[in-house]
């Protein structure tokens, strides 16, 4: 009886200070990374996830669910699901703006963001397109190079709309 | 859906526009662009058609979109030519890509 006594003993307290070493090793990792002190945990920090559904678009560039409107860089208004142009009648999402020394109408900024058309894409078609007359004033600027059409009104320089694809 | 019914969607809203509002112009320019991108191949006359078209649904659309103004008769009439003219190019088209009888 105190022979097994003996041996269980050491047994526990072995078992003890495992599990304080395991628990003083985890907590230490997660005040780390709580902390944003990755380099020493080497696991991910914590942050607060946003109270939203799942399924919230997230309103990529390019993607069909980005009709975001744009005040310099930053989004002011989200439409989400709303496709940019598609609704018949549908005033612009975007406001008319100016970009790098270029104005855009707010339907030619909708058109880019539904297709995904950064302004340096629309500038190359302007000085590198082939250029054709267009209705009103205005002229056809084809970029075979990115399969883009901008037109752009000949008296103000204006961006009035976006196209992907050409004549 | 293939390329003739693609065609003939886009005839029929080529027949029934009535360029009355702004919004009526923008309606159209997308039935176009879409139709358009969903054709695999179509003639060069159709191309050029369907652009002058849509380039000047578009210009016009905007501009009084923005300004809030109505469409001038002017306007009115170069749509109106403008249409007759790929309701033919399209009514081509539809002839070109029907299958013929063995």
């Amino acid at each position: 009886m105190m022979g097994k006594t003996s041996i269980v003993h050491p047994l526990r307290w072995l078992i003890v200070l495992m599990m304080s070493l395991l628990w003083a090793t985890v907590g230490s990792a997660a005040a780390l990374a709580e902390r944003g002190d990755l380099e020493h945990c080497g696991i991910a920090a914590k942050t607060p996830l946003p109270d939203v559904h799942p399924s919230t678009p997230v309103g990529r560039t390019g993607s069909w669910t980005d009709t975001s409107a744009w005040n310099g860089n930053t989004v002011v208004a989200n439409r989400e699901l709303q496709l940019a142009g598609a609704k018949a009648g549908a005033p612009p999402i975007n406001t008319p703006t100016s970009k790098g020394g270029r104005q855009y109408s707010g339907h030619a900024l909708d058109r880019m963001q539904q297709r995904g058309y950064v302004p340096s894409v629309v500038e190359d078609a302007i000085t590198n397109g082939t250029r054709t007359p267009s209705y009103g004033g205005a002229s056809s600027y084809y970029r075979p190079a990115n399969n883009v059409t901008v037109i752009v009104d000949d008296a103000s320089g204006r961006v009035v709309t976006v196209m992907g694809g050409g004549r | 859906m293939n390329s003739v019914q693609l065609l003939n969607l886009l005839l029929k809203s080529l027949r029934a526009f009535e360029p009355q509002e702004p919004s009526d112009l923008g309606s159209l320019a997308n039935d176009i662009d879409s139709i358009r991108g969903s054709l695999i191949s179509t003639s060069a006359a159709f191309n050029q058609s369907a652009q002058q078209l849509w380039e000047a649904l578009e210009i016009i659309g905007v501009t009084h979109q923005e300004n809030g103004v109505p469409l001038t008769s002017g306007e009115k009439e170069d749509l109106g030519r403008l249409v007759t003219s790929m309701i033919e190019v399209t009514i081509r088209e539809i002839d070109q890509q029907s299958p013929t009888p063995d």
